[in-house]
Protein backbone atom coordinates (compact mmCIF):
# COMPACT_ATOMS: atom_id res chain seq x y z
CA UNK A 1 0.00 0.00 0.00
CA UNK A 2 2.85 2.82 0.87
CA UNK A 3 3.99 1.93 -2.63
CA UNK A 4 0.78 2.94 -4.11
CA UNK A 5 0.40 5.80 -2.15
CA UNK A 6 4.09 6.76 -3.32
CA UNK A 7 3.20 6.41 -7.07
CA UNK A 8 5.77 3.29 -7.03
CA UNK A 9 3.37 0.36 -7.88
CA UNK A 10 3.54 -1.22 -11.25
CA UNK A 11 0.16 -0.54 -13.00
CA UNK A 12 -1.57 -3.80 -13.16
CA UNK A 13 -1.37 -3.92 -9.44
CA UNK A 14 -2.35 -0.15 -9.00
CA UNK A 15 -5.17 -1.27 -11.33
CA UNK A 16 -6.31 -3.95 -9.38
CA UNK A 17 -6.22 -2.31 -5.83
CA UNK A 18 -8.08 0.82 -7.64
CA UNK A 19 -11.08 -2.13 -8.63
CA UNK A 20 -11.02 -3.04 -5.01
CA UNK A 21 -11.47 0.33 -3.45
CA UNK A 22 -13.95 1.29 -6.10
CA UNK A 23 -16.31 -2.05 -5.29
CA UNK A 24 -16.19 -0.98 -1.57
CA UNK A 25 -13.62 -3.46 0.07
CA UNK A 26 -12.04 -2.58 3.36
CA UNK A 27 -8.93 -1.60 0.79
CA UNK A 28 -10.37 1.82 1.31
CA UNK A 29 -10.42 2.13 4.48
CA UNK A 30 -6.61 0.31 5.16
CA UNK A 31 -5.21 2.84 2.51
CA UNK A 32 -6.55 5.82 4.55
CA UNK A 33 -5.02 4.41 7.08
CA UNK A 34 -1.73 3.59 5.36
CA UNK A 35 -1.98 7.27 4.27
CA UNK A 36 -1.74 8.98 7.76
CA UNK A 37 1.12 6.00 8.54
CA UNK A 38 2.84 7.61 5.63
CA UNK A 39 2.68 11.15 6.72
CA UNK A 40 3.36 10.62 10.05
CA UNK A 41 6.28 9.05 8.94
CA UNK A 42 7.04 11.89 6.62
CA UNK A 43 6.86 14.28 9.45
CA UNK A 44 8.79 12.35 12.16
CA UNK A 45 11.98 11.70 9.83
CA UNK A 46 11.12 8.01 9.49
CA UNK A 47 11.00 7.30 5.75
CA UNK A 48 14.55 6.30 3.86
CA UNK A 49 15.51 8.48 1.20
CA UNK A 50 13.80 6.93 -1.64
CA UNK A 51 10.91 6.99 0.29
CA UNK A 52 11.32 10.59 1.39
CA UNK A 53 12.22 11.76 -2.50
CA UNK A 54 8.84 10.14 -3.71
CA UNK A 55 6.90 11.13 -0.52
CA UNK A 56 7.82 14.81 -1.48
CA UNK A 57 6.81 14.49 -5.46
CA UNK A 58 3.38 13.01 -4.78
CA UNK A 59 2.54 14.66 -1.60
CA UNK A 60 3.82 18.60 -1.86
CA UNK A 61 3.09 19.23 -5.28
CA UNK A 62 -0.69 19.40 -4.48
CA UNK A 63 -1.74 21.85 -2.39
CA UNK A 64 -4.05 19.54 -0.46
CA UNK A 65 -2.03 17.13 0.32
CA UNK A 66 0.22 19.40 1.68
CA UNK A 67 -2.04 20.39 3.70
CA UNK A 68 -2.63 17.40 5.52
CA UNK A 69 1.40 17.31 5.88
CA UNK A 70 0.95 20.78 7.33
CA UNK A 71 -1.91 19.68 9.66
CA UNK A 72 0.27 16.36 11.05
CA UNK A 73 3.23 18.65 11.77
CA UNK A 74 1.20 20.80 14.19
CA UNK A 75 -0.57 17.62 15.45
CA UNK A 76 2.85 16.30 16.35
CA UNK A 77 4.07 19.28 17.55
CA UNK A 78 0.71 19.62 20.07
CA UNK A 79 1.04 15.75 21.00
CA UNK A 80 4.41 16.77 22.40
CA UNK A 81 3.46 20.03 23.75
CA UNK A 82 0.75 17.89 25.85
CA UNK A 83 3.16 15.09 26.61
CA UNK A 84 5.46 17.78 28.39
CA UNK A 85 2.80 19.89 29.94
CA UNK A 86 0.70 16.47 31.22
CA UNK A 87 3.43 14.16 32.91
CA UNK A 88 4.91 16.07 35.79
CA UNK A 89 8.36 14.19 37.26
CA UNK A 90 7.63 11.83 39.87
CA UNK A 91 4.55 10.87 38.80
CA UNK A 92 3.25 7.36 39.98
CA UNK A 93 2.89 4.92 38.04
CA UNK A 94 1.57 4.87 34.30
CA UNK A 95 -1.81 3.66 34.17
CA UNK A 96 -1.04 0.36 32.16
CA UNK A 97 1.68 0.06 34.01
CA UNK A 98 -0.31 -0.38 36.78
CA UNK A 99 -2.46 -2.78 36.02
CA UNK A 100 0.30 -4.94 34.26
CA UNK A 101 1.96 -4.59 38.22
CA UNK A 102 -0.76 -5.57 39.63
CA UNK A 103 -1.40 -8.18 37.54
CA UNK A 104 2.67 -9.33 38.00
CA UNK A 105 2.34 -9.17 41.92
CA UNK A 106 -1.18 -11.02 42.35
CA UNK A 107 0.56 -13.61 39.95
CA UNK A 108 3.71 -14.34 41.39
CA UNK A 109 2.50 -13.38 44.95
CA UNK A 110 5.90 -13.08 46.04
CA UNK A 111 7.04 -10.38 48.50
CA UNK A 112 10.65 -9.86 50.00
CA UNK A 113 11.58 -12.32 52.15
CA UNK A 114 12.88 -10.42 55.66
CA UNK A 115 13.46 -11.46 59.60
CA UNK A 116 10.56 -12.38 60.94
CA UNK A 117 10.14 -8.59 62.83
CA UNK A 118 9.96 -6.50 59.83
CA UNK A 119 7.71 -9.15 57.81
CA UNK A 120 4.78 -8.02 59.88
CA UNK A 121 5.45 -3.86 58.72
CA UNK A 122 6.46 -5.10 55.23
CA UNK A 123 3.28 -6.76 54.96
CA UNK A 124 1.28 -4.04 56.02
CA UNK A 125 2.88 -1.70 53.55
CA UNK A 126 2.10 -3.83 51.16
CA UNK A 127 -1.21 -4.74 51.46
CA UNK A 128 -1.73 -0.88 51.66
CA UNK A 129 -0.31 -0.45 48.06
CA UNK A 130 -2.09 -2.52 46.87
CA UNK A 131 -4.99 -1.24 47.89
CA UNK A 132 -4.29 1.98 46.15
CA UNK A 133 -3.15 -0.13 43.12
CA UNK A 134 -6.71 -2.21 43.07
CA UNK A 135 -8.56 1.48 43.16
CA UNK A 136 -6.69 2.78 40.49
CA UNK A 137 -7.45 -0.41 38.20
CA UNK A 138 -10.72 0.43 38.97
CA UNK A 139 -11.13 3.92 37.88
CA UNK A 140 -8.69 2.89 34.76
CA UNK A 141 -11.62 0.53 33.86
CA UNK A 142 -14.51 3.56 34.50
CA UNK A 143 -12.12 6.41 32.50
CA UNK A 144 -12.04 3.31 29.66
CA UNK A 145 -15.34 2.40 29.29
CA UNK A 146 -16.01 6.54 29.46
CA UNK A 147 -13.08 7.13 26.72
CA UNK A 148 -14.77 4.16 24.62
CA UNK A 149 -17.94 6.24 24.67
CA UNK A 150 -16.79 9.44 24.33
CA UNK A 151 -14.72 8.51 21.26
CA UNK A 152 -17.54 6.56 19.59
CA UNK A 153 -19.72 9.80 20.07
CA UNK A 154 -16.66 12.20 18.68
CA UNK A 155 -15.27 9.71 15.61
CA UNK A 156 -19.53 8.77 14.22
CA UNK A 157 -18.38 7.81 10.84
CA UNK A 158 -19.86 9.04 7.93
CA UNK A 159 -23.30 7.54 8.90
CA UNK A 160 -23.72 10.11 11.57
CA UNK A 161 -24.26 12.57 9.13
CA UNK A 162 -26.92 12.58 6.82
CA UNK A 163 -27.83 13.80 3.95
CA UNK A 164 -30.80 14.84 2.67
CA UNK A 165 -31.28 16.19 -1.32
CA UNK A 166 -34.40 18.22 -1.26
CA UNK A 167 -36.93 19.42 -3.82
CA UNK A 168 -38.45 23.06 -4.40
CA UNK A 169 -41.84 23.43 -3.11
CA UNK A 170 -44.17 23.46 -6.91
CA UNK A 171 -47.00 25.08 -4.70
CA UNK A 172 -47.15 25.40 -0.78
CA UNK A 173 -48.49 23.10 1.55
CA UNK A 174 -48.12 20.29 3.72
CA UNK A 175 -48.96 17.89 0.39
CA UNK A 176 -45.69 18.97 -1.06
CA UNK A 177 -43.53 17.95 2.09
CA UNK A 178 -40.92 15.25 1.27
CA UNK A 179 -41.03 12.60 4.23
CA UNK A 180 -37.74 11.87 5.59
CA UNK A 181 -36.62 9.96 8.36
CA UNK A 182 -33.91 10.58 10.76
CA UNK A 183 -32.11 7.09 11.86
CA UNK A 184 -30.94 6.81 15.39
CA UNK A 185 -27.61 7.94 15.65
CA UNK A 186 -27.94 10.72 13.32
CA UNK A 187 -25.78 13.79 15.09
CA UNK A 188 -26.14 16.04 11.57
CA UNK A 189 -28.27 16.90 8.33
CA UNK A 190 -26.19 17.83 5.21
CA UNK A 191 -29.31 19.64 3.35
CA UNK A 192 -28.57 19.90 -0.31
CA UNK A 193 -30.94 22.23 -1.48
CA UNK A 194 -30.54 22.45 -5.81
CA UNK A 195 -30.83 25.69 -7.42
CA UNK A 196 -32.18 26.40 -10.55
CA UNK A 197 -28.97 28.01 -11.78
CA UNK A 198 -25.64 28.74 -10.77
CA UNK A 199 -24.93 32.74 -8.93
CA UNK A 200 -22.72 34.11 -6.75
CA UNK A 201 -23.62 35.78 -3.55
CA UNK A 202 -23.72 34.94 -0.11
CA UNK A 203 -27.23 32.86 0.91
CA UNK A 204 -28.86 31.91 4.09
CA UNK A 205 -31.12 28.67 5.11
CA UNK A 206 -33.33 29.12 7.62
CA UNK A 207 -35.64 25.93 8.99
CA UNK A 208 -39.33 26.74 10.03
CA UNK A 209 -42.40 26.00 11.29
CA UNK A 210 -45.71 25.81 9.35
CA UNK A 211 -46.43 28.92 11.79
CA UNK A 212 -42.83 30.81 11.32
CA UNK A 213 -41.03 29.84 13.89
CA UNK A 214 -37.32 29.58 13.19
CA UNK A 215 -35.75 26.28 14.54
CA UNK A 216 -32.15 26.27 13.11
CA UNK A 217 -30.42 28.75 10.56
CA UNK A 218 -27.06 28.94 8.86
CA UNK A 219 -25.48 31.38 6.87
CA UNK A 220 -23.09 32.93 5.13
CA UNK A 221 -23.42 30.13 2.49
CA UNK A 222 -22.12 29.98 -1.21
CA UNK A 223 -23.22 27.84 -4.10
CA UNK A 224 -21.23 24.81 -4.92
CA UNK A 225 -21.44 22.67 -8.03
CA UNK A 226 -21.78 18.73 -8.02
CA UNK A 227 -22.49 16.85 -10.72
CA UNK A 228 -23.73 19.40 -13.05
CA UNK A 229 -25.95 20.66 -10.32
CA UNK A 230 -25.47 24.21 -8.44
CA UNK A 231 -27.06 23.78 -4.84
CA UNK A 232 -26.71 25.17 -1.56
CA UNK A 233 -25.33 22.87 1.43
CA UNK A 234 -26.38 23.52 5.00
CA UNK A 235 -25.34 21.05 7.64
CA UNK A 236 -28.28 21.55 10.43
CA UNK A 237 -27.79 19.46 14.03
CA UNK A 238 -30.30 16.68 13.68
CA UNK A 239 -31.62 17.88 16.88
CA UNK A 240 -33.41 20.80 15.75
CA UNK A 241 -35.60 18.28 14.10
CA UNK A 242 -38.32 17.00 15.72
CA UNK A 243 -40.78 14.69 13.87
CA UNK A 244 -43.08 17.55 12.20
CA UNK A 245 -43.38 19.35 9.15
CA UNK A 246 -40.73 22.10 8.39
CA UNK A 247 -39.80 24.79 5.43
CA UNK A 248 -36.46 24.85 4.52
CA UNK A 249 -36.34 28.71 2.78
CA UNK A 250 -33.43 29.78 0.54
CA UNK A 251 -32.51 33.47 0.94
CA UNK A 252 -29.66 35.44 -0.73
CA UNK A 253 -28.21 38.70 0.23
CA UNK A 254 -30.31 40.63 2.19
CA UNK A 255 -33.68 38.11 2.50
CA UNK A 256 -34.39 37.75 -0.57
CA UNK A 257 -35.88 34.32 -1.03
CA UNK A 258 -34.95 32.53 -3.45
CA UNK A 259 -36.89 29.36 -3.45
CA UNK A 260 -38.78 27.07 -0.53
CA UNK A 261 -38.34 22.91 -0.44
CA UNK A 262 -40.53 21.58 2.66
CA UNK A 263 -40.03 18.66 4.47
CA UNK A 264 -41.93 16.07 6.96
CA UNK A 265 -39.35 14.93 9.42
CA UNK A 266 -40.80 11.32 10.64
CA UNK A 267 -39.48 9.08 13.12
CA UNK A 268 -36.94 7.07 11.89
CA UNK A 269 -36.64 2.90 11.64
CA UNK B 1 -19.65 29.82 -10.44
CA UNK B 2 -20.05 27.78 -14.09
CA UNK B 3 -22.74 25.70 -14.84
CA UNK B 4 -21.17 22.59 -16.16
CA UNK B 5 -22.41 21.59 -19.42
CA UNK B 6 -21.82 18.78 -21.43
CA UNK B 7 -25.46 18.12 -21.83
CA UNK B 8 -26.03 17.15 -17.89
CA UNK B 9 -29.62 17.31 -16.64
CA UNK B 10 -30.81 17.27 -13.17
CA UNK B 11 -32.67 13.84 -14.61
CA UNK B 12 -29.41 12.21 -15.29
CA UNK B 13 -28.71 12.82 -11.76
CA UNK B 14 -31.88 11.95 -9.99
CA UNK B 15 -31.54 8.94 -12.33
CA UNK B 16 -28.00 8.19 -10.85
CA UNK B 17 -29.48 8.18 -7.21
CA UNK B 18 -32.09 5.87 -8.58
CA UNK B 19 -29.39 3.09 -9.40
CA UNK B 20 -27.43 3.80 -6.78
CA UNK B 21 -30.15 2.51 -4.28
CA UNK B 22 -33.74 3.07 -4.80
CA UNK B 23 -34.15 4.60 -1.45
CA UNK B 24 -32.90 8.09 -1.12
CA UNK B 25 -31.47 8.80 1.55
CA UNK B 26 -29.54 5.87 0.75
CA UNK B 27 -28.53 6.87 -2.19
CA UNK B 28 -27.47 10.06 -1.09
CA UNK B 29 -24.67 8.50 1.02
CA UNK B 30 -23.96 6.07 -1.83
CA UNK B 31 -23.40 9.03 -3.55
CA UNK B 32 -21.39 10.50 -1.06
CA UNK B 33 -19.16 7.00 -0.64
CA UNK B 34 -18.35 7.36 -4.26
CA UNK B 35 -17.20 10.34 -4.34
CA UNK B 36 -14.92 9.95 -1.95
CA UNK B 37 -13.59 7.00 -3.37
CA UNK B 38 -12.93 9.11 -6.66
CA UNK B 39 -11.36 12.26 -4.59
CA UNK B 40 -8.71 9.78 -3.18
CA UNK B 41 -8.40 8.00 -6.64
CA UNK B 42 -7.54 11.16 -8.43
CA UNK B 43 -5.61 12.60 -5.25
CA UNK B 44 -3.35 9.16 -5.27
CA UNK B 45 -3.06 9.04 -8.66
CA UNK B 46 -1.15 12.37 -8.64
CA UNK B 47 -4.14 14.73 -10.21
CA UNK B 48 -3.55 18.12 -9.78
CA UNK B 49 -7.14 19.08 -9.97
CA UNK B 50 -9.06 16.27 -8.09
CA UNK B 51 -12.18 17.63 -7.45
CA UNK B 52 -12.84 18.92 -10.63
CA UNK B 53 -11.93 15.36 -12.23
CA UNK B 54 -14.17 13.77 -9.61
CA UNK B 55 -17.21 16.17 -11.00
CA UNK B 56 -16.09 15.73 -14.59
CA UNK B 57 -16.45 11.60 -14.15
CA UNK B 58 -19.17 12.14 -12.37
CA UNK B 59 -20.79 14.79 -14.91
CA UNK B 60 -19.82 12.03 -17.72
CA UNK B 61 -21.60 9.48 -15.96
CA UNK B 62 -24.86 10.92 -15.29
CA UNK B 63 -25.32 12.36 -19.39
CA UNK B 64 -24.14 8.80 -19.72
CA UNK B 65 -27.04 7.66 -17.64
CA UNK B 66 -29.65 10.41 -19.59
CA UNK B 67 -28.69 9.34 -22.88
CA UNK B 68 -30.20 6.02 -21.89
CA UNK B 69 -27.03 4.16 -20.85
CA UNK B 70 -27.27 1.51 -18.15
CA UNK B 71 -25.06 0.74 -15.24
CA UNK B 72 -24.73 -2.89 -15.96
CA UNK B 73 -21.96 -3.56 -13.48
CA UNK B 74 -23.37 -5.25 -10.86
CA UNK B 75 -21.03 -2.61 -8.23
CA UNK B 76 -21.60 0.70 -9.98
CA UNK B 77 -18.28 0.93 -7.97
CA UNK B 78 -16.56 -0.62 -10.93
CA UNK B 79 -18.25 1.15 -13.22
CA UNK B 80 -17.00 4.78 -12.11
CA UNK B 81 -13.78 3.11 -11.94
CA UNK B 82 -13.76 2.87 -15.60
CA UNK B 83 -15.12 6.06 -16.08
CA UNK B 84 -12.78 7.82 -13.90
CA UNK B 85 -9.39 6.02 -15.75
CA UNK B 86 -10.30 7.38 -18.69
CA UNK B 87 -10.82 10.53 -17.26
CA UNK B 88 -7.51 10.22 -15.42
CA UNK B 89 -5.64 9.75 -19.02
CA UNK B 90 -7.44 12.19 -20.45
CA UNK B 91 -6.26 14.61 -18.23
CA UNK B 92 -2.93 13.61 -18.11
CA UNK B 93 -2.87 14.05 -22.19
CA UNK B 94 -4.45 17.97 -21.85
CA UNK B 95 -1.86 18.48 -18.86
CA UNK B 96 1.57 16.56 -19.08
CA UNK B 97 2.75 17.04 -15.24
CA UNK B 98 5.68 19.08 -14.75
CA UNK B 99 8.62 17.68 -13.48
CA UNK B 100 8.91 18.55 -9.46
CA UNK B 101 11.29 21.71 -8.72
CA UNK B 102 12.22 23.67 -5.85
CA UNK B 103 10.04 26.08 -7.49
CA UNK B 104 7.18 24.38 -6.91
CA UNK B 105 7.66 23.58 -3.66
CA UNK B 106 7.71 27.02 -2.69
CA UNK B 107 4.94 28.01 -4.16
CA UNK B 108 3.10 26.54 -1.53
CA UNK B 109 5.22 28.35 1.38
CA UNK B 110 4.05 32.18 2.07
CA UNK B 111 6.30 34.36 3.99
CA UNK B 112 4.24 36.16 6.85
CA UNK B 113 3.65 40.21 6.92
CA UNK B 114 5.48 41.67 9.54
CA UNK B 115 3.76 41.68 12.75
CA UNK B 116 1.35 38.66 11.24
CA UNK B 117 1.21 35.01 12.62
CA UNK B 118 2.69 32.86 10.74
CA UNK B 119 0.10 30.57 8.86
CA UNK B 120 1.87 27.49 11.28
CA UNK B 121 1.31 29.68 14.09
CA UNK B 122 -2.19 29.84 13.22
CA UNK B 123 -2.47 26.41 11.84
CA UNK B 124 -1.26 25.40 15.31
CA UNK B 125 -3.94 27.68 16.87
CA UNK B 126 -6.57 26.71 15.28
CA UNK B 127 -5.56 23.39 16.16
CA UNK B 128 -5.69 24.03 19.88
CA UNK B 129 -8.87 25.62 19.66
CA UNK B 130 -10.03 22.42 17.44
CA UNK B 131 -8.93 20.48 20.41
CA UNK B 132 -10.77 22.18 23.09
CA UNK B 133 -13.62 21.97 21.45
CA UNK B 134 -13.58 17.96 21.52
CA UNK B 135 -14.51 16.20 25.08
CA UNK B 136 -11.47 16.42 27.31
CA UNK B 137 -11.03 12.68 27.40
CA UNK B 138 -10.94 12.39 23.71
CA UNK B 139 -8.71 15.23 23.44
CA UNK B 140 -6.01 13.24 25.90
CA UNK B 141 -6.59 10.29 23.88
CA UNK B 142 -6.04 11.62 20.21
CA UNK B 143 -2.68 13.58 21.60
CA UNK B 144 -1.70 10.53 23.48
CA UNK B 145 -2.50 8.48 20.51
CA UNK B 146 -0.13 10.64 18.15
CA UNK B 147 2.36 11.67 20.96
CA UNK B 148 6.17 10.16 20.43
CA UNK B 149 8.05 9.11 23.51
CA UNK B 150 6.58 7.00 26.21
CA UNK B 151 7.20 3.29 24.79
CA UNK B 152 7.23 1.83 21.79
CA UNK B 153 4.01 3.65 19.82
CA UNK B 154 2.70 0.06 18.18
CA UNK B 155 3.01 -1.28 22.05
CA UNK B 156 1.21 2.00 23.88
CA UNK B 157 -1.70 2.22 20.83
CA UNK B 158 -1.99 -1.72 21.55
CA UNK B 159 -2.58 -0.68 25.38
CA UNK B 160 -5.10 1.82 24.28
CA UNK B 161 -6.97 -0.39 22.35
CA UNK B 162 -6.83 -2.82 25.22
CA UNK B 163 -8.20 -0.44 27.66
CA UNK B 164 -11.11 0.68 25.60
CA UNK B 165 -12.15 -2.79 25.06
CA UNK B 166 -11.60 -2.59 21.22
CA UNK B 167 -8.94 -4.04 18.58
CA UNK B 168 -5.98 -2.03 17.37
CA UNK B 169 -8.07 -2.03 13.98
CA UNK B 170 -10.45 -0.32 15.21
CA UNK B 171 -9.02 1.86 17.65
CA UNK B 172 -7.12 3.22 14.07
CA UNK B 173 -10.17 3.80 12.28
CA UNK B 174 -11.88 5.64 14.70
CA UNK B 175 -8.93 8.06 15.44
CA UNK B 176 -8.63 8.70 11.71
CA UNK B 177 -12.49 9.79 11.20
CA UNK B 178 -11.52 11.93 14.46
CA UNK B 179 -8.19 13.40 12.95
CA UNK B 180 -10.59 13.82 9.59
CA UNK B 181 -12.75 16.09 11.08
CA UNK B 182 -9.75 18.16 13.06
CA UNK B 183 -8.09 18.31 9.67
CA UNK B 184 -11.80 19.88 8.48
CA UNK B 185 -11.97 21.78 11.39
CA UNK B 186 -8.65 23.48 11.45
CA UNK B 187 -8.88 24.24 7.37
CA UNK B 188 -12.28 25.98 7.94
CA UNK B 189 -10.59 27.73 11.00
CA UNK B 190 -7.71 29.15 8.66
CA UNK B 191 -9.87 30.65 6.44
CA UNK B 192 -12.05 32.25 8.46
CA UNK B 193 -11.21 36.05 9.77
CA UNK B 194 -8.46 35.80 12.40
CA UNK B 195 -10.54 37.03 14.75
CA UNK B 196 -13.51 34.19 14.53
CA UNK B 197 -12.86 30.94 16.01
CA UNK B 198 -12.96 27.56 14.23
CA UNK B 199 -16.74 26.19 13.61
CA UNK B 200 -18.19 23.24 11.41
CA UNK B 201 -19.37 19.98 13.17
CA UNK B 202 -16.96 19.92 15.98
CA UNK B 203 -19.01 23.19 18.08
CA UNK B 204 -22.53 23.01 19.16
CA UNK B 205 -25.35 23.50 17.55
CA UNK B 206 -26.09 26.25 14.82
CA UNK B 207 -29.17 28.61 14.63
CA UNK B 208 -30.45 31.94 15.26
CA UNK B 209 -28.73 33.47 18.75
Amino acid sequence: MRSYLLGALPPDEAEKLEEAYFEGTPVFEELLLAEDDLIDAYVAGRLSSDEHRAFEAAFLSAPRRRERVDFARALRRAASSWETAARPPGARLAPLAAAAAIAAVLAAGAWAVRRQSDLGADLSRTRAELQALQSDVRGLQERGARLAQELSMAARPVAGVVTWILSPALSRGPSAARSLSLPPGAEWVRLRLPLERAGDGVFEVEIQTPEGRVVTSQRGLTAATSAGVPAIEAMVPARALATGTYVALLRRGKGEEVASFPLRVVAGP
Amino acid sequence: MELRGRGLTREGFEALLQRLDPDRDRAGEAYEALRRRMLKFFEWRGASRPEELTDETIDRVCSRIAAGEEIRAEDPGRYFHGVARNVLRESWKREPEAPLNEERLARGLTSPLEGQPSLDERRSGCLQSCLDALPPETARLLLDYYRESGGTKIGRRRDLAAVLGIGPVALRLRLHRLRGRLEACVRHCLERPETEGPSGPLEGEGGRP
